[in-house]
């Protein structure tokens, strides 16, 4: 399958990008019920995650993520996270446990009218390192964060 | 299968914040350990939420999730009396969804 660009892929077709279409260049856009981006749920570690997510692993740290989590988790079925950010135009939000069976855990779609900020809780199988990324005007930025955990919540 | 989601919105200047749980089971996939089985994961893969009929936010999820997921997100440009609906879409075809006024 050929990855391409959503951003080109829309512009191109001048908005008229049918779902599937869009789907298969890995974030298909926030309206409706889209395809489900099943390969980068499959991927197993992070670097094949950002591509089918976004086309591109590329990606810069910024403290300019505020990214939130407990330093040490008693229960890892039940982890709380908060990501938000000051960076310009946010179209998307993800997070990642790096050491998970598959790390993507969650990825956020936002529209221009929704603030750059995302809360939920998460299950993790061990102690690892979590990482935020977010798409600023096309770019990927992240936030890394070690969290501790006592019992690993991923059952199986 | 109505009723797994509860919501609340809270309006400031024109910022929705929404807070909202949604009752799934959320299971990863994993080994019957009496039969070795396989039992398949039974996880939401998608929440869409719209402000007056236009989506601001689709989060798609995975079986990291937690069971009974709590989710909150933001959106501009609320006003009282607007309309909100969350719905969401799990691997099983199952669904559900919630209207709910600003």
């Amino acid at each position: 399958m050929v990855q391409i660009d959503r951003r080109r892929f829309v512009k191109a077709v001048a908005g008229t990008a049918t779902l599937a279409a869009a789907g298969a260049a890995g974030l298909a856009p926030a309206g409706a019920h889209a395809a489900w981006p099943k390969e980068a749920f499959a991927a197993a570690k992070t670097k094949e995650t950002l591509e089918a997510l976004f086309g591109t692993s590329s990606a810069t740290e910024s403290t300019a993520i505020r990214f939130t989590m407990p330093e040490i988790a008693e229960n890892g079925s039940q982890v709380p996270f908060a990501i938000e950010t000051t960076l310009p135009g946010v179209d998307s939000i993800s997070v990642l446990a790096e050491e998970n069976p598959r790390p993507l855990a969650a990825s956020a779609r936002f529209e221009p009218a929704a603030v750059p900020f995302l809360k939920s809780r998460l299950k993790l199988a061990k102690t690892q390192n979590l990482v935020a990324v977010v798409r600023s005007e096309g770019k990927l930025f992240t936030r890394t964060l070690n969290v501790k955990v006592t019992i690993g919540g991923c059952g199986g | 299968m109505a009723n797994s989601i509860k919501a609340r919105l809270d309006l400031k200047d024109d910022v929705v914040t929404v807070k909202t749980l949604i009752t799934h089971p959320m299971s990863v996939e994993r080994k019957d350990p009496k039969t070795g089985a396989t039992i398949e994961a039974h996880f939401i893969e998608e929440v869409v939420a719209t402000h007056n009929g236009k989506v601001v936010m689709n989060l798609a999820c995975g079986q990291a999730v937690s069971m009974n997921p709590f989710i909150e997100f933001q959106f501009k440009g609320g006003r009282k009396g607007d309309a909100v609906r969350l719905s969401w879409r799990d691997n099983k075809g199952q669904s559900d969804s919630l209207d709910i006024a600003v």
